[in-house]
């Protein structure tokens, strides 16, 4: 019973983690905000992977403006993959239970479309500081920097559309791996079992080449030449006297 | 083998030997037929195949897979009068050097197509699994394996022990007389668990009822549970170290942040480690990974 509810919650886990990831989509990813001296805000900007960068402030705003990080964009096209793969895996985990379906050879793509997802979770969690976030002088994670010449306080930090991709990663990542190596496990099981049979009783059987059979058969119908012949290839065509059973 | 290929090719064997009146092909063809469906009945039951070198007759095979059948079910597979004519029409074969008269080929064929619809269940692969379930060191105990131990523990499980096995007794003996009606794969298969079940009671001395074959999903499933934590384990790992990775790869876009930043770097390869370490400890030995 335990082992059964520790299955179930990590399926539910492996949902919720599907639902932050999609979450996290639609949140702030990073931000970035200055401080004068006297802590008053001067500059936010906050990044997230459908809209970019956005502000609280208005857009006449000189100074918000004037500090606003360089622009960048995580391509529409990988968010969409992202998105569909989520909604193709939860699909998966909630229609095509691991532990309900009888035909598991049928689930080997939904446990390959756990995998990619898996990776592009991870994907973006860590091409998006290395190759968006660093190059474009934002510091990663967290960095409170006071420049004291411009009398200003840099804050940097990841927000919290990042962290929920993280805990998605998480909660996603010990079921889609378990689902995964249960269907493909126990696939390759079966199938070796079953070809192992079937190849031996492929070699113990007596071979009949039906094609040559009925080709020597209307060979001879055409030309009344039986030289073709396959009959003498068979050994039941030498028939040997019937043994007394001497037991098995 | 791929019986919706040999089909209509014998169908046209059948037409064409017709034509040129060579019932001595058909003849031959059809104990052929006959003796390799035997064959894959035999293996799938884990009997051994045919002894072809030592001419061992098709008949003889058909009472040897009954006798051992009946040894252990307690079933009859194939019906006397049906080896009585197959000997027949391999003893007139045998005398007459494959001429035989059609009723005796025509009854071999509709044999041989009897014979095909049986559905054997592959006991070959309930081996395989038992394999697993050896090498594993696990077993898929019953709720009754506890009330069985409770009752050890009172040094009286021999008595329920007994009321068990009488139990699948009954059940066994209901099956074979349905069986010896009419063949059932399903109900053979069922028979086949109870026999499992009643010989793993009798022998093993802890009182467990060892069930394997059909619960072979579950085996499966027993054997990942406890790595669905180790798996936690890798993806906190992996996670960390990409973490830890991302901060690193910052230190060279931005040198004199290395001290600064060390922190995290610190924390995120630290946990990554530690993840890892535990994944070691307590979840790689006996997994799947």
């Amino acid at each position: 019973m335990m082992i059964a509810n520790t299955r179930k919650q990590f399926r539910i886990l492996y949902v919720l983690g599907l639902l932050l990831s999609f979450v996290s989509l639609f949140l702030e990813w990073y931000i970035y905000q200055v401080y004068d001296s006297h802590l008053s805000l001067k500059s936010y900007w906050s990044y997230n992977p459908i809209t970019g960068w956005t502000t609280v402030f208005s857009e006449n705003s000189t100074v918000n403006n004037t500090l606003k990080p360089s622009t960048f964009h995580i391509p529409i096209t990988l968010t969409i993959i992202y998105i569909i793969m989520l909604a193709v895996s939860a699909y998966t985990v909630i229609f095509r239970d691991v532990e309900q379906y009888e035909e598991l050879e049928k689930l080997t793509i939904n446990a390959y479309a756990n995998i990619f997802l898996l990776m592009l979770m991870l994907f973006y969690i860590f091409a998006f500081p290395v190759f968006y976030l660093v190059p474009n002088d934002l510091y990663f994670p967290f960095l409170h920097v006071k420049d004291k010449d411009a009398d200003m306080v840099y804050q940097y930090s990841i927000g919290p559309g990042y962290c929920l991709q993280i805990f998605g990663f998480i909660f996603v990542f010990p079921y889609a791996l378990f689902y995964y190596y249960t269907v493909t496990g126990f696939q390759s099981q079966e199938h070796s079992a079953k070809n192992a049979v079937a190849q031996y009783v492929k070699d113990i059987q007596d071979p009949v080449d039906m094609d040559k059979l009925i080709a020597n058969e209307q060979l001879k119908l055409k030309f009344g030449d039986d030289s073709f012949d396959v009959l003498e290839e068979l050994e039941i065509f030498h028939p040997q006297p019937i043994k007394k059973r001497t037991g098995s | 083998m791929n019986y919706e290929l040999i089909d209509p090719k014998l169908k046209t064997l059948i037409k064409v030997c017709n034509q040129t009146h060579n019932y001595q092909k058909l003849a031959a063809l059809s104990l052929v037929l006959v003796g390799n469906v035997l064959d894959e009945i035999g293996v799938k039951l884990g009997i051994r195949p045919r002894d072809k070198d030592a001419h061992e007759a098709i008949f003889h095979y058909m009472t040897l897979l009954n006798s051992i059948l009946y040894h252990n079910f307690k079933m009859i597979l194939f019906q006397e009068d049906v080896i009585e004519s197959i000997k027949k029409t391999e003893l007139l074969f045998s005398k007459h050097k494959g001429n035989i008269p059609m009723e005796f080929i025509s009854q071999v064929y509709k044999l041989y197509y009897d014979f095909r619809k049986l559905e054997i269940p592959n006991l070959f692969e309930k081996l395989d699994l038992e394999a697993i379930a050896q090498n594993s060191e696990m077993r898929v105990y019953s709720f009754l394996s506890g009330i069985s131990e409770q009752v050890k523990r009172k040094k009286s499980d021999q008595k329920l022990k007994d009321v068990i096995i009488h139990g699948f007794k009954e059940q066994e003996i209901q099956m074979q007389k349905e069986l010896n009606e009419a063949y059932d794969k399903e109900k053979f298969e069922k028979m086949i668990t109870f026999k499992n079940a009643k010989v793993a009671l009798q022998q093993h001395a802890g009182g467990k009822i060892v069930l394997r074959g059909r619960l072979k999903d579950n085996l499966i499933y027993q054997r990942s549970i406890p790595n669905i934590f180790g798996y936690l384990m890798i993806g906190l790992f992996l996670l960390f170290f990409v973490l830890g990775l991302a901060v690193a790869i910052q230190t060279i876009y931005h040198p004199k942040l290395t001290a600064l930043i060390s922190i995290f770097s610190l924390t995120f390869f630290g946990t990554g480690c530690f993840f890892i370490m535990l994944y070691r400890q307590y979840f790689k030995k006996g997994g799947i990974v």
